[in-house]
């Protein structure tokens, strides 16, 4: 199976906010299959920006990570980590992701 | 004890959420980043003693309601008082210096960076001269910055006497470019008339 390819850092950043939003909204109307799927999509998108090493798509992360479930949040997090065990700046990244979107924004 | 106090003029950076200190290398809103040393060249009060400011940088309201506190008590122990200030603020740093005028700090001149523009962290304009709001239209770190408090459409303030909004030239201009010099110096941006 072919490898999905890491889209830039413009059009990654453009599609996990779009996936926040979407995230967002489906909760805010209640709508628990939307909202599912939604987080279920974002996983990969977001794995990518966890361990792409720049600032931008690490600040977005932090703000996804606070909005996403927990289950699903650890998951990405899991993932990038175990993306990342060979490259210390990135592992640190992570676990600083994680560190500053452990509240909830609100 | 202050490095320094009674200042009649102070400068200062405010960095956002994902601003970390590095072992390894000199950020833009430490007093020797090239953004910093640029910034101040032009207005030459830049606060450069090692006490700078610095906050946690957490995604929560309770952490940048802190930071907010510890600034106003950090400005108040270093400006004379009567004294100028001036708060350059990138991101979420924006927020912290908005609820600090809310806490009571008065801030001469406050310049935003992409700053998510939220219902909880409206301008308080009695106790800010002025606020100058720098954006790119397609800054996605600063709309996420305001899920589910987003005021308008998360990048501009009303323009008032008090209030000027500026949209970056390039539209593609990345949230992290908002602390770069050659950014501000942009033909169509010169930001750096604006401090």
């Amino acid at each position: 199976m072919a490898m999905a390819q890491v889209p830039p850092s413009r059009v990654l950043s453009a599609q996990i906010a779009n996936m926040l939003e979407g995230i967002y909204e489906a909760r805010e109307l209640g709508d628990v299959d939307r909202e599912q799927r939604l987080q279920d999509q974002i996983i990969q998108p977001l794995v990518w920006a966890l361990t792409s090493g720049d600032d931008d798509l690490l600040e977005l992360s932090v703000y996804c990570i606070s909005l996403l479930d927990k289950a699903v949040s650890t998951r990405a997090l899991s993932q990038a980590h175990s993306a990342s065990s060979r490259d210390l700046q990135i592992s640190e990244s992570v676990e600083r992701v994680a560190r500053l979107s452990e509240q909830r924004p609100y | 004890m202050p490095h320094a106090t009674n200042l009649l003029s102070i400068t200062t950076l405010l960095h956002g959420t994902w601003a970390r200190r590095s072992t390894s290398q000199t950020e833009w809103w430490e007093p020797q980043g090239q953004f910093a040393q640029a910034i101040n060249g032009r207005v030459g009060d830049l606060y450069t003693h090692s006490d700078y400011f610095f906050w946690s940088g957490s995604n929560s309201d309770s952490a940048r309601r802190q930071a907010a506190q510890d600034f106003v008590d950090w400005v108040n122990q270093r400006r004379a008082s009567q004294g100028y200030l001036r708060v350059i603020c990138h991101s979420h740093g924006g927020n912290v210096a908005l609820l600090s005028a809310n806490a009571g700090l008065s801030i001469n001149k406050l310049i935003l960076l992409g700053t998510p523009i939220r219902t909880d962290y409206i301008p308080r304009m009695n106790r800010i001269g002025y606020i100058v709001n720098i954006f790119s239209p397609t800054d996605h770190i600063q709309t996420a910055g305001s899920v589910g408090r987003r005021r308008g459409e998360g990048r501009s303030l009303a323009d008032t006497n008090q209030i000027a909004n500026h949209c970056t030239i390039d539209p593609n201009t990345r949230h992290s470019d908002l602390h770069d010099w050659s950014v501000w110096q942009q033909q169509g941006n010169n930001f750096d008339a604006l401090l």
